[in-house]
């Protein structure tokens, strides 16, 4: 693969300059204007034969050389502008004038690829979202799905694991895990650079992605990477370099307030305080830090910030026989870590391919990109895998112990690790990751045969690879055994331990071979227009496991397309899939689901085509069903339903030691057989509508989903009783339902007024979800069951502050179930009314998850200046504070957190502290925060030089840039010192980054 | 022309070549690989798989003594406070540790399956004999554990529901259920519960060797952890001994005959009235006084729960003072009566199972002495700050042969008894007591003979001038009767099953006090010369209905004819 791209970039520049020696060239002039006919100025014009280079000037003309005799063409790009290219009939001195075309968001021609083929906008009848690659580019991150939070009206990115090279996240489409397909193929996104994207497009309902079958019942993110653009030749550069900081970090208290809230926790409970007036005046002194240690374990094990950097190369280019495109990235990150070697992630991209036409009717498509990815980091103890140093830094209090005694690693029993042992002596870890994806597309044209007839074959190949080296071990570590003064000594407790040689940790791969092939007609017959679309998808997933009922994924797929279009203004199209599932019995694995769709595009209809409101208006519907392939039902084998299984669950011998008897087999049930299940279903209707208002200056969008979820698989546990044996002894039935419905859309306005341009948007959704029907008992109280209540509530205790003193607590006449009740102590509610607080007093207090999420975006432009804002957050909900440590402290091994200065009897804020008392410590409204928050996603402030001055220095754009991510956010949940994003962030792991760049990018 | 023929003609070709490969590779494609998984029938082809579901009940026994239990009793607190959270206030019919119902009868399914398809599995090809051998004891064994998990629930479960007038037991399943069949099955009584059980047990021992102490591959001591015969008489006695207990029911002289008569019967098939095997390491998986053992394996996981700091354990449990006074001196006299007991060194003199039970101040083990006083290593702040909470650690079910010291760490011979003599021999001296009084020996010999046996390996002689086995205030107790020897027995018994997962359902099925002021002791270390303040360390509060265990929530729900114990 390096070789091919190597090729393709010597062919690329080599014919460049051998095609400019040996041509004769001629002047021609032109003029390049926008659609209202303004003159363009300072806009690049390149000629295809000769590589000259033009720019306009005020009037928008130009004049440039081009070949004498061949048939030359001239390309014009500008930002915001589709690109232009356009022939120069030879031995004409003038052009026509060259009009170039407004990138729109919903114009009637904008290209909306789908599943088999690439449609107009106005034949659609699905709810699709397009985002370019040119617009994530601004986002510096090693993850591409990152970049798209607050961009798609209805897409929710959950940014899971920020650590060095371990990055994660997952995106949710109203309210549904989306899958990715990468140019026709269900692919990871992983690996994938923002660099290479062409565009990404949501799919929102079935009349988009239903020709995938089964694959496609879950929203489909579409991404096309970038192809060459015939005669327009380009090789860009961008690199940026920059530091990463976390957006917050949590607060604990030092050793003197450690042992005093622990005091006082203790006292309160009534055990004795652990700690005398005498060890806490040596804590605030300090005189002695061996036995009275006090360590700010965040500040001593981490540094400030760490750096980031990004590169990438690409060449581009071609004409109406070969058109290629090359690609080389690089993303690098650091970790955190200040002791010993921090983890250390390089990520290199490679991807090249080339488009061939091989004769009048068959087109061939390579495509085939690579990366490789290298981290070391410090290794965790025993496994292979990344040293969570956070998860010690937020747990140890200051003085857990001191990390050194006469040059000895010391460890307590209580606190039995020492971070300078993990760091530097418990060895390290290399993760290598080489992914693959290839592809070759034959595209045959048999317009002769049946007239307008096409077919595409395509077929992939991918390779993913995942070796892990590592070495573990640890130092000798010490107990402190402390005596009279000057007598501490240090004892071994922890033998050294050297693992010789590096060991092989892990060792994965996954294959994904994927074909297509489609046939495609399209016809117009007078005001009707015709198309129809056979595809035909095959698959199969294999990775390396040692399960025993591991079965690869495999799919296959016939679907049929029909879409209809009359007089522009009414569009009707049937999708049919014909999908099969290894989950179901012989003889039932394939069954149809149809979809229906309509578009009406009133912009069309007599009365408004004159309107000059109303530029584009569209209205659209769509309905189908979608069977659900990947359900889950725990401990059952999926593609075994229909029989009962055992299964070898380890083993049992009798015996004594040196009378050890046979080993005899356990053999535990798998699942009760079942016969008549159909395959889980989805249903999703969706109506929008669609338009460009005012002169193209405002376009807007908003749909009303409703997604029924149906003949859920289920083994009615929770409704049956367990004296029949295990839960694994009830066979598997359909059953179970629940429904979401919301809206989502978005609405942009642009304007330019003289040099001055600018576009204002914001993309929103409003989410529900409910259960319908649900495994419950019946004698469950009603006020207990899900059934007809919303999916993302909250089940808990309604908390009534704390009381306040003991009179409180006996007038109460209450009694809660977690021990005896004392001022400071979470007062709750009794729900039911019986006089005590138990779990029939959980319910639901109506507090729920976010159920509204949007973006908003800004970009401002004059003149070279360019600036892109956008911003995302969550509101209309709440988050369970509960879910950290950093809010829930008891016991006697917990780090105190500094809010908890701040409780009972000092303030109101938070209970009295216990180490016994589990009464504070349950789900209850006391520890409700408002999720709301609003975050400055994406920043970015660039300088274009005027193209006069570029081309002078061979370019004809170069761009200096800032960037930044996260540079601020909106929120209750701030003043405690945490992420609103996610409230453990730099608690159990690694912190969320705020990032800011500096870069520069050329294009030639 | 002819050009554009040909290439029609070629295209027509290639479409013909596309769709019919696809269409080749389409038949059977979705078809999911064989697994390795075993239908039933293959399950039930041979004693190799199918005796695996005998064996999955096997597995599904406790694998350790239930100590925590303990904790819930005046016998001992966690080290880490609240660690019992059940004992301080915390129990409610939806938060309740205490038994597994799901998977006690999840094992009586995989029984009742066997049972049911696995009377003529093929154990034995080549030897017709050992085949039938093997089918009858695998099927004994089949009952016994059917029994032992149906009294796992009855002991559990066992109560009265609101306006009972009999104790319940839990709903009694012998056959395989499906989920057409009528699930909603109400509690049996205790009585039928306790017939069907020992109904079992008789099936069992009708058809299992007595023990595995033979020469065959089928009765040697290869088979250990087996159930045998006498496990399941020593089990009948025991339930027979708490169907007679107050607890359930009215305590009528014949059930405490029918639970002494049961008890006799098992320690006549043990060889009779025998003296007990010395307390050693509780590692010698052949020594018959363990009638029912789990499998010898090897570990020092109990001992680095068990062990103070200063030995490298965690010391999770801390025995309590409560228990500590419950302990007599060497001449069997408790504290308040003994010369031999002096508050200034109340550890000297003791009887011997105290020094094998408890690691205290002072005690010397493997050659380190342990230090609970104030400052010292074992104490709180000591090596751990948490250390002890009562000045004391659990060295009973540990093993001397374990060293946890960092370079030399040892493990040894480790098991957990499910039905030892010593519990038989106190279910008979109780059940005799309480039948006959202490020293009627109508069944052959009597309740104060065999608790000679229980003293006299305690090291309890009153007077060590004279040979033999002296034990006066023994004697004086049998003299006083029944009520008296009764105080006795329940002492004895708390001290020999102590950690063993007894204490919690001998104060239920007694009706002894719920509630406990839990006592430890602070040691002053003045100079080499100690001083003893005793201290309450935790306070254990239960509310009346919580004598009896309330039977799962959720299955209240979804069994509408269960009913729950009164008070839940």
């Amino acid at each position: 693969m390096l070789i091919l791209c190597a090729l393709i970039t010597v062919f690329g520049i080599g014919t460049m300059q051998a095609q400019r020696a040996k041509i004769s060239t001629v002047t021609v002039t032109g003029q390049v204007v926008d659609e209202n006919g303004q003159p363009m100025p300072g806009i690049v014009v390149k000629s295809w034969v000769t590589q000259a280079k033009a720019i306009t000037d005020l009037q928008g003309n130009f004049s440039v050389d081009v070949a004498r005799e061949l048939a030359d063409k001239v390309a014009v790009d500008a930002k915001g502008y589709n690109t232009a290219v356009v022939g120069v009939t030879p031995g004409k001195s003038a052009m026509d004038p060259v009009v170039m075309v407004k990138t729109k968001t919903f114009d009637s021609k904008n290209l909306v690829e789908l599943p088999y083929r690439t449609f107009t906008n106005d034949r659609v009848t699905s709810s699709v979202y397009t985002v370019t690659g040119e617009e994530l580019t601004s986002f510096p991150s090693s993850i591409l799905l990152e970049a798209l939070a607050g961009r798609i009206p209805g897409l929710v990115i959950n940014v899971n694991s920020t650590t060095p090279g371990q990055e994660t996240a997952t995106a949710y489409l109203r309210g549904a895990a989306v899958n990715t397909y990468i140019d026709g193929i269900m692919r990871d996104i992983t690996g994938l650079s923002t660099a290479e994207v062409e565009k990404v497009q949501v799919i929102r309902d079935y009349s988009g992605r239903g020709a995938l079958g089964l694959s496609g019942s879950g929203p489909v993110l579409w991404i096309t990477t970038k192809k060459g653009t015939p005669y327009n030749k380009t090789v860009s550069v961008t690199a940026e370099m920059g530091m990463r900081t976390p957006t917050s970090l949590p607060k604990y208290v030092d050793s003197y307030d450690y042992a005093d809230l622990l005091n006082e926790a203790l006292v309160n409970d009534g055990l004795e305080a652990r700690y005398s007036e005498a060890d806490l005046a040596k804590y605030q002194s300090h005189s002695d830090l061996i036995k009275f240690p006090d360590i700010d374990y965040y500040g001593s094990y981490l540094t400030k910030s760490s750096p980031f950097r990004k590169a990438n190369l690409n060449f581009s280019g071609g004409d109406d026989r070969v058109s290629y495109y090359s690609m080389f990235d690089y993303v690098g990150n650091q970790g955190l870590e200040s002791v010993g070697d921090q983890i250390k992630n390089d990520q290199y991209k490679l991807r090249g391919n080339v488009d061939i036409r091989l004769n009048d009717y068959m087109r061939l498509g390579v495509n085939i990109a690579g990366s490789y990815q290298k981290q070391k980091f410090p290794n965790s103890g025993s496994g292979a895998g990344v040293y969570n140093v956070f998860d010690i830094l937020s747990t140890y209090p200051s003085n857990a112990h001191p990390t050194y005694f006469q040059d000895k690693l010391i460890r307590s029993d209580d606190y039995p690790i020492n971070l300078d042992n993990e760091l530097l002596y418990s060895g390290f870890g290399e993760s290598t990751v080489i992914n693959a994806q290839n592809n070759a597309k034959l595209m045959v044209d048999l317009n002769s045969v049946v007239k307008g007839l096409t077919m595409t074959a395509n077929a992939s190949f991918d390779v993913y690879n995942n070796i892990i080296t590592s070495k573990g071990g640890t130092a000798a570590l010490y107990r402190l055994q402390t005596g009279a003064l000057g007598t501490d000594t240090a004892v071994r407790v922890v033998e050294a331990l050297n693992v010789a040689a590096m060991s092989l940790g892990n060792f994965n791969v996954l294959r994904r071979n994927a074909a297509y092939l489609s046939a495609n007609y399209d016809r117009e017959f007078g005001k009707s227009l015709l198309s129809v679309d056979l595809g035909y998808y095959m698959a199969l997933e294999e990775m390396k496991v040692v399960a025993d009922d591991y079965q690869p994924a495999k799919m296959q797929d016939l679907a049929l397309r029909a879409n209809y279009a009359f007089d522009g203004k009414y569009i009707a199209q049937l999708d049919l899939s014909y999908s099969g599932s290894g989950r179901m019995p012989q003889g039932e694995r394939f069954s149809l689901y149809p979809t229906l769709g309509l578009a009406w595009i009133a912009s069309n209809e007599g009365f408004l085509k004159d309107n000059s409101a109303v530029d584009y208006l569209k209205v659209f519907a769509s309905a189908g069903i979608m069977g659900i392939n990947d359900y889950g039902l725990s401990g059952y084998n999926p593609f075994y339903l229909t029989e009962t299984l055992w299964r070898l669950n380890g083993t049992w011998r009798p015996g004594i030691s040196g009378n050890n008897g046979t080993t005899v087999n356990n053999y535990n049930i798998v699942q009760a057989g079942t016969t008549g299940f159909v395959l889980p279903k989805k249903r999703i209707i969706n109506i929008g509508t669609q338009g460009e208002l005012f002169g193209r200056s405002i376009s807007f969008e908003v749909n009303y989903f409703n997604e029924k979820n149906y003949d859920k698989i289920s083994n009615l546990a929770a409704s049956t009783p367990t004296i029949i044996g295990s839960t694994q002894f009830l066979p598997a039935v359909n059953f179970g339902e629940d429904v979401r419905w919301g809206i989502d859309g978005m609405v942009q306005y642009s304007k330019s007024v003289g040099d001055f341009n600018f576009s204002l948007g914001a993309n929103a959704m409003y989410m529900r979800a409910k259960y319908l029907v649900v495994d419950e008992p019946d004698a469950l109280e009603d006020y207990k069951k899900l059934a007809g209540k919303d999916m993302d509530l909250f089940w808990m205790y309604q908390a009534d502050g704390l009381y306040q003193d003991a009179g409180e607590i006996t007038s109460s006449g209450i009694t809660q179930s977690w021990g005896a009740v004392q001022p400071g102590d979470v007062r709750y509610v009794d729900y039911n009314g019986d006089d005590v607080i138990d779990e029939y007093d959980i319910h639901s207090t109506g507090a729920h998850a976010p159920r509204f999420f949007y973006g908003v975006n800004l970009s401002a432009g004059y003149k070279g200046f360019n600036l892109t804002v956008l911003g995302q957050g969550v509101a209309n909900g709440d988050v369970m504070l509960s879910s950290s440590r950093y809010f829930w402290v008891n016991g006697t091994k917990q780090n105190y957190s500094e809010l908890m200065l701040d409780r009972f009897p000092v303030t109101n804020n938070y209970p009295r502290l216990t180490t016994l008392s589990l009464n504070n410590y349950q789900n209850s409204t006391f520890w409700l925060g408002n999720a709301a928050y609003f975050r400055l996603r994406n920043v970015e402030l660039s300088y274009t030089l005027p193209a006069a001055v570029s081309s002078r220095m061979a370019m004809t754009n170069f761009r200096v840039f800032a960037r930044g991510t996260n540079l601020f956010v909106l929120s209750e949940l701030k003043k405690y010192s945490v992420d609103p994003e996610r409230i453990n962030a730099g608690i159990t792991g690694y912190p969320i980054f705020k990032t800011v760049t500096l870069g520069v990018s050329c294009k030639f | 022309m002819q050009v554009l023929m040909t290439k029609n003609n070629n295209m027509k070709r290639l479409l013909l070549f596309i769709i019919t490969s696809a269409l080749l590779v389409s038949c059977e494609y979705l078809d999911p690989r064989p697994i390795q998984d075993l239908t039933t029938d293959e399950l039930l082809s041979n004693a190799q798989y199918g005796e695996g579901l005998l064996t999955a009940a096997y597995r599904n026994l406790s694998t350790s003594y239930d100590v925590n239990s303990d904790l819930y009793t005046d016998n001992a607190v966690p080290a880490t406070p609240g660690g019992n959270r059940l004992a301080l206030g915390n129990w409610t019919v939806q938060n309740n540790p205490i038994g597994a119902w799901d998977t006690w009868y999840a094992s009586i399914r995989y029984l009742n399956t066997y049972l049911r398809d696995c009377k003529n599995l093929l154990f034995s090809v080549a030897d017709p004999v050992l085949n039938e051998t093997l089918q009858k004891n695998r099927r004994g064994e089949a009952f016994y554990l059917r029994a032992w998990y149906q009294w796992q629930l009855l002991q559990t479960y066992g109560g009265y529901p609101e306006g009972a007038t009999e104790a319940m037991g839990y709903p009694i399943v012998t056959r395989v259920l499906e989920t057409d069949d009528n699930l909603d099955l109400p509690r049996n009584t205790y009585t039928e519960c306790v017939d069907q059980i020992t109904a079992d047990l008789d099936s069992a021992i009708a058809l299992l060797p007595l023990k595995y102490n033979g020469t065959l591959s089928w009765n040697n001591l290869t088979n250990r952890g087996r159930a045998e015969g006498l496990a399941a008489m020593a089990l009948k006695a025991r339930v027979y001994l708490f169907a007679a207990s107050p607890a359930y029911g009215p305590s009528t002289p014949e059930l405490w005959q029918r639970a002494a008569k049961a008890a006799y019967d098992a320690i006549v098939a043990t060889g009779g009235n025998l003296s007990l095997v010395a307390y050693g390491n509780f590692n010698t998986g052949s020594n018959f006084d363990y009638i029912w053992i789990q499998p010898n394996t090897t570990s020092n996981a109990r001992e680095y729960a068990y062990y103070p700091p200063s030995k490298y354990g965690r010391g999770e449990v801390n025995p309590s003072q409560n228990l500590v006074d419950e302990f007599p001196l060497k001449d069997g006299y408790p504290p308040a009566l003994s010369p031999l007991y002096n508050a200034a060194t109340p550890y000297a003199n003791l009887d011997g199972r105290f020094t094998r039970f408890l690691f205290f101040n002072g005690d010397v083990y493997n050659g380190t002495t342990i230090e609970t006083f104030t400052g010292g290593k074992d104490a709180p702040e000591g090596l751990s700050l948490q250390g002890t909470r009562t000045g004391y650690y659990l060295k009973k079910l540990t093993s001397a042969n374990v060293r946890l010291t960092p370079g030399d760490i040892t493990t040894d011979n480790n098991f957990t008894v499910y039905l030892g003599k010593t519990e038989l021999y106190l279910n008979f001296i109780e059940a005799a007591n309480e039948a006959y009084g202490p020293s009627d020996a109508v069944l052959g010999f009597s309740a104060y003979t065999i608790m000679t046996r229980i003293r006299r390996r305690a090291g309890i002689d009153s007077n060590t001038a004279t040979s033999g086995y002296q034990d006066a205030y023994l004697d004086s107790q049998v003299a006083l009767g029944k009520d008296a020897f009764r105080t006795l027995v329940h002492n004895q018994r708390r001290l020999e099953l102590s950690f063993e997962g007894f204490r919690f359902w001998d104060i239920r099925r007694l009706n002894l006090p719920l509630d406990h002021s839990v006592k430890g002791v602070r040691i002053t270390n003045n100079e080499g010369v100690f001083s003893y303040e005793y201290t309450d360390v935790e306070n254990h509060t239960f509310a009346d209905y919580m004598r009896y265990i309330p039977v799962p929530y959720n299955q209240t729900l979804v069994m509408r004819n269960l009913k729950q114990n009164a008070g839940w």
